[in-house]
């Protein structure tokens, strides 16, 4: 017999995936966005050590866009013209909704992992241990979630025409500010202090760690700062969530 | 509640704010009919809509769905509803959206009935951004059922459908009705809700101001409407036959008149032959018209 919830969220998943495919808008920046930025700098302009360092990071910062653009301004679209509506009068789980959305964001995470892995092997000379490799392929995956909870909350709270300006002045400047474009060594002091409550910076400290090329503090305050920044914003969106049942 | 019933409603209250849209309703709905509610722009049809679907809480008052709470889980299992709002992810095809919505259901429709219900076979292939408004209204509509509901709530389905479609629409909705599935629907098309309809409420300011069968409503009005041919002017009928207010419309004279028989004498005593004469009672349009303005003016 059918088990209907697990065909249900098959259902859910593959058609988010596939309506975000088919919007060519959405998936060639969002590849070919980190593609570019690794090519020139970490490809042209790199030896392999600044190359691996800069692949980690551009992975991070590649996770981030299909995470918060796929939640900050689909869910807010979807909830502006009553797709959402429909799906809440639906005897559907809201988790099913979240997770569907959450897949295509890890799917993304997957391709920017292989595209940036391919350049970096074949391109820069970048070379990893399997074990290595798939550490960071899983950090690439971890990386989606608090993106994909800050993306909801701004989904559920901003309109439709705000959500894409305001996903972009923060999915822009938090890049930066966490260190994932220039070593967070070279900012001013404030601005490292800053960087602390980015999650991109945690995130790309742990990543860096697998090469042991992390500032090194202890990797469990990486963690923590993760927990901090993600744990509040899945608080506030299932308040909001809720709110609109 | 009793074993008939689909829906009961009593005293169910809302409020905005301070502004009270509904005011002490009390009904019940029974199974395998259809409801019609009719009501001006602002009346509280929408709103009734979502508080029985549980999108909204009631300030006061109770509502049960088949013995379960609105808004519940298992209430949802059971309600199919097409809101005037709803849009559905754009490249995604008429199959595609059927599959998906009816994936959320333990004993949904075929896809095929669906289409078929709907008259979307031909289009079953083409993305929903491909589709007219009256095509994403008959999608939005076999999405409204394809989870096989016991009752359905309908907000204005017809709007921007083309006729075919619209008779198209009634046919399924009467088929609908054969399977004891009960159907709650709000309109402006006065046609429509008096082809469909088993009984239709009429809602003015929060309140239900009548009641009835689509014949009952007229009666209960006591209006009846009286035209006859008449070849002169209106200056002249209206002359002659004074105390009513007449149109004419290609040689043809109307008026309203609650005692057609004293017009009738008043007519002869006239003088006029009173050609192609007929005395009907007052159209559902009338009737609502007239409920309304009687509402308005209290």
């Amino acid at each position: 017999m059918m088990n209907i919830p697990l065909y249900s969220l098959r259902q859910e998943a593959w058609c988010d995936l596939k309506n975000v495919f088919r919007s060519l808008g959405f998936v060639i920046p969002v590849l070919a966005f980190p593609c570019a930025f690794y090519l020139f700098f970490g490809v042209t302009m790199g030896d392999p050590t600044t190359s691996s360092y800069l692949l980690i990071n551009y992975i991070i910062f590649g996770v981030i866009g299909p995470a918060l653009f796929n939640f900050g301004v689909n869910v807010a679209t979807e909830r502006e013209n009553g797709l959402l509506t429909l799906k809440q009068l639906s005897p559907m789980p809201a988790s099913q909704y979240l997770l569907g959305k959450t897949f295509t964001a890890i799917v993304f995470s997957s391709l920017i992992f292989v595209l940036l892995s391919c350049l970096a092997v074949v391109l820069a000379g970048v070379n990893m241990a399997f074990q290595q490799w798939m550490l960071l392929y899983f950090l690439a995956v971890f990386s989606t979630i608090p993106f994909c909870m800050l993306g909801l909350c701004m989904g559920l709270s901003f309109s439709a025409k705000t959500a894409p300006a305001l996903v972009n002045l923060v999915y822009l400047p938090i890049s930066m500010l966490s260190g994932l474009w220039l070593p967070i060594a070279l900012f001013p002091e404030v601005l490292q202090l800053l960087a602390w409550l980015l999650p991109n910076y945690h995130l790309s400290q742990l990543g860096l760690s697998i090469l042991s090329l992390h500032q090194g503090f202890e990797l469990s305050w990486h963690v923590i700062g993760v927990m901090a920044f993600t744990l509040p914003c899945a608080w506030l969106a299932t308040k909001k969530y809720n709110s609109l049942q | 509640m009793t074993e008939h019933a689909a829906i009961t409603v009593e005293g169910l209250c809302h409020s905005y704010g301070s502004k009270t849209v509904l005011n002490e309703l009390s009904f019940t709905l029974e199974k395998g009919k259809v409801y019609g509610i009719l009501g001006a722009n602002g009346a509280g049809k929408t709103t009734l809509i979502n508080l029985l679907l549980g999108r909204l809480k009631p300030t006061a008052g109770k509502i049960n769905i088949l013995n379960m709470q609105a808004g519940s889980v298992q209430a949802k299992a059971k309600v199919g509803a097409m809101l005037q709002v709803g849009s559905l992810p754009g490249s995604l095809t008429v199959e595609e959206q059927l599959t998906l919505f009816a994936s959320y259901h333990s004993a949904p429709l075929t896809i095929a009935k669906a289409l078929r219900l709907c008259d979307l076979n031909q289009h079953r292939d083409k993305a929903f951004n491909q589709l007219s408004g009256g095509l994403k209204q008959r999608l939005l509509f076999a999405i409204a059922i394809i989870g096989n509901p016991e009752i359905v709530f309908l907000d204005e389905p017809s709007l921007a459908m083309d006729v075919s479609a619209r008779k198209q629409m009634w046919q399924t909705i009467g088929a609908l009705k054969t399977q004891g599935k009960t159907v709650l629907l709000t309109t402006h098309y006065m046609e429509e809700a008096e082809a469909l309809s088993d009984e239709l409420f009429i809602l003015s300011k929060g309140h239900i101001v009548a009641q009835g069968s689509a014949a009952e409503l007229s009666q209960s009005m006591q209006v009846s409407e009286v035209s006859f041919r008449y070849n002169d002017s209106l200056e002249s009928i209206q002359k002659q036959l004074n105390k009513w207010r007449w149109q004419l419309d290609e040689g043809i004279a109307k008026t309203r008149c609650s005692a057609p028989n004293e017009l009738l004498k008043a007519a002869f005593n006239a003088g006029l032959e009173c050609q192609q004469l007929s005395v009907k009672p007052s159209s559902l349009e009338q009737t609502f018209m007239t409920l309304n303005k009687q509402e308005q003016a209290a």
